[in-house]
């Protein structure tokens, strides 16, 4: 299958790892992965924010860059939601129904991660070993928007070695919430404390999700308590065999 | 000639619908109340698990969930027609309906049929919508007092306090604080009193039957009016509800616009929905319908009044009028905790 790779904004600039990570999972599950260099922002910031008029070129680039794509794998829940549930939106409120219409085909074939692993390939086991205690936290987009369910759950379960640990209250939000965390500073970091707690409870090691962005959020805060429990895309856990991480090592820094 | 009259907004410096700050000033103060939180937390987890667990019962639920989003955006397509319809049928049974484009029309009306009926005291079910006009503070000025009777509202009442929660106002209040409040404000309260719930609902209950008996005029909001009958419904879990809406002389019923639905078989649908989505019950407790005046029988005054106050102008945009497909899910609950 010809898959590309939309690797979203905060995978390019913080997390490069999840985007190796995804390669490499998929690759090793026997499939071709694209890197179109002319991807850019989903637009998601720009229309959560009311500026509309301003994401309009990127769902325009979206549609263009990834329309002859079998299908599109994203490491983030949340940007396939604005993939999905925004694009054609944005196209039709200023009058490009040619637009829409692209935009909702290639949404068709745009999937989360855990979405294209189990329904698109069909697999719970992706050959993966992770020997770490790990709780799951379903972000907001991948539970509400996408309805992404227990796939990420069953894809864990799976891992040879993973002692997985359910999170009480995982379905409440982390605070994170995008420029919620900035506007309303405040309430964001007291619904971080209630996440933390929780995360703490279950004496994982690592707290994985589907979104980096929220994983910045939750991470964050426990880094700043030192309380040895750190956070780990999905797509990091996956991609690791007995053979390695699956991510080269990260090159010493200056 | 068209005289172009525009479209009715909410005017600033009138009721609650805006907060008094902005919510990340309000917010950074009520975090710092460490009781609020423990208060706040430990109730709508009772709650949440409460729905999760009756919504989990039926099987149809996304189907309900699917026929009551259509019954509002058709009614809301159609709003002229129906609260034309609900007009006329609330008329040919006796009722008075007043049109309200604002918050200061509508307490000016209220107000006014008030003074008309004599009365210096008025007893009121739990309602959003007079809270969003301010109507009690608007009462007050023409030298009436409100009681609020729903228990949650008139611990915010009593406490000189704001609801918290449009379902459980009083949700940041813990079962001690209430004791207090009871003690302070309501007056002829047996200082032995405990902070059962049982006891705190039994001081209310003295507290408020001697309002229920003397009140000549009783003030309600509307949960849903049913466009074909002209038939208003009010849903409660206390049954305080049902006294303000049966023994006085007077009803006045202040009622967003957005509320009205076609039919009887739409009920069908939100009456499925509202108590398991709201509370957590399986079916409501309290139900009331009223149609118009019936001799002999309950209220021989019945007057509806229909209030815009920017509701019109968020119909108008393609994204706001979504917010009046909510259902508010308007439901009392009792004394937390309990």
């Amino acid at each position: 299958m010809r898959v590309a790779l939309f690797v979203t904004c905060l995978a390019d600039t913080f997390f490069p790892d999840v985007g190796r990570a995804t390669v490499q999972l998929l690759e090793r599950l026997g499939h071709q992965v694209e890197f179109p260099q002319a991807q850019t922002c989903c637009g998601q910031m720009h229309v959560n924010t009311g500026y509309l008029r301003d994401a309009l070129p990127l769902v325009r680039r979206y549609a263009e860059v990834f329309g002859t794509y079998e299908a599109v794998v994203v490491p983030s829940g949340s940007c396939t939601g604005s993939v999905r549930h925004q694009h054609a939106m944005v196209a039709r409120r200023y009058g490009d129904g040619d637009l829409a219409r692209r935009a909702e085909d290639v949404a068709s074939r745009t999937f989360e991660l855990s979405e294209f692993l189990v329904d698109v390939l069909g697999l719970e086991d992706v050959g993966a070993y992770y020997p770490h205690r790990v709780t799951y936290h379903p972000t907001c987009h991948s539970l509400r928007l996408l309805r992404a369910g227990d796939r990420p759950l069953r894809l864990l379960r799976h891992v040879a070695g993973l002692d997985l640990v359910e999170l009480p209250d995982a379905d409440v939000c982390c605070g994170f919430g995008g420029t919620f965390a900035v506007k309303n500073a405040d309430v964001s970091t007291a619904m971080l404390a209630d996440k933390m707690r929780t995360v703490l409870a279950t004496r994982a090691e690592v707290c994985t999700a589907g979104d980096s962005s929220c994983l910045m959020h939750i991470g964050g805060g426990l880094s700043r308590l030192n309380a040895g429990t750190r956070t780990v895309h999905l797509a990091e856990i996956l991609a690791s065999t007995r053979a390695g991480s699956g991510v080269p090592a990260r090159e010493a820094g200056p | 000639m068209t005289t172009f009259l525009g479209i009715p907004t909410a005017p600033r410096g009138v009721g609650h619908l805006r907060g008094d700050e902005p919510f990340p000033v309000a917010a950074r103060k009520a975090l710092a109340n460490t009781q609020l939180r423990r208060n706040l937390g430990k109730a709508t987890a009772t709650i949440r698990a409460k729905r999760a667990a009756v919504v989990a019962e039926l099987p149809d639920w996304e189907e309900l969930r699917a026929a009551g989003q259509a019954i509002k955006a058709h009614t809301m397509r159609h709003l002229d027609h129906y609260l034309t319809e609900l007009e006329t049928q609330v008329t040919a049974r006796g009722g008075t309906v007043h049109w309200a484009r604002d918050a200061i029309e509508a307490n000016r009306i209220v107000t006014g049929l008030v003074r008309g009926a004599g009365a210096a005291e008025v007893v009121k079910v739990k309602s959003i919508v007079t809270d969003e006009i301010g109507l009690n503070d608007a009462l007050a000025e023409a030298g009436i007092h409100a009681y609020e009777t729903d228990l949650a509202e008139l611990i915010v009442q009593l406490g000189k306090d704001r609801p918290s929660h449009i379902l459980v106002p009083a949700i940041h209040r813990n079962r001690a604080e209430i004791r207090d409040i009871f003690l302070r404000e309501m007056g002829g309260v047996d200082p032995a009193l405990t902070d059962t719930p049982a006891a705190l609902t039994e001081a209310a209950r003295l507290h408020l039957r001697r309002a229920f008996l003397s009140a000549r005029v009783g003030i309600s909001g509307a949960n849903f009016a049913i466009a074909e009958t002209g038939t208003l419904c009010v849903v409660e879990s206390e049954g305080n509800g049902r006294m303000c809406l049966t023994l006085p002389e007077t009803l006045i019923t202040v009622m967003g616009i957005e509320k009205v639905i076609p039919a009887w078989r739409d009920l069908d649908v939100f009456l499925q929905l509202l108590p398991r989505s709201s509370t957590g019950e399986r079916m409501n407790p309290y139900t009331s319908m009223w149609t118009g005046v019936t001799p002999g029988d309950g209220p021989q005054a019945f007057h509806l009044v229909l209030l815009d106050n920017g509701r019109t102008a968020a119909l108008a945009d393609e994204t706001g009028r979504q917010a009046l497909h909510c259902i508010l899910l308007g439901v009392p609950e009792r004394v937390p905790g309990l």
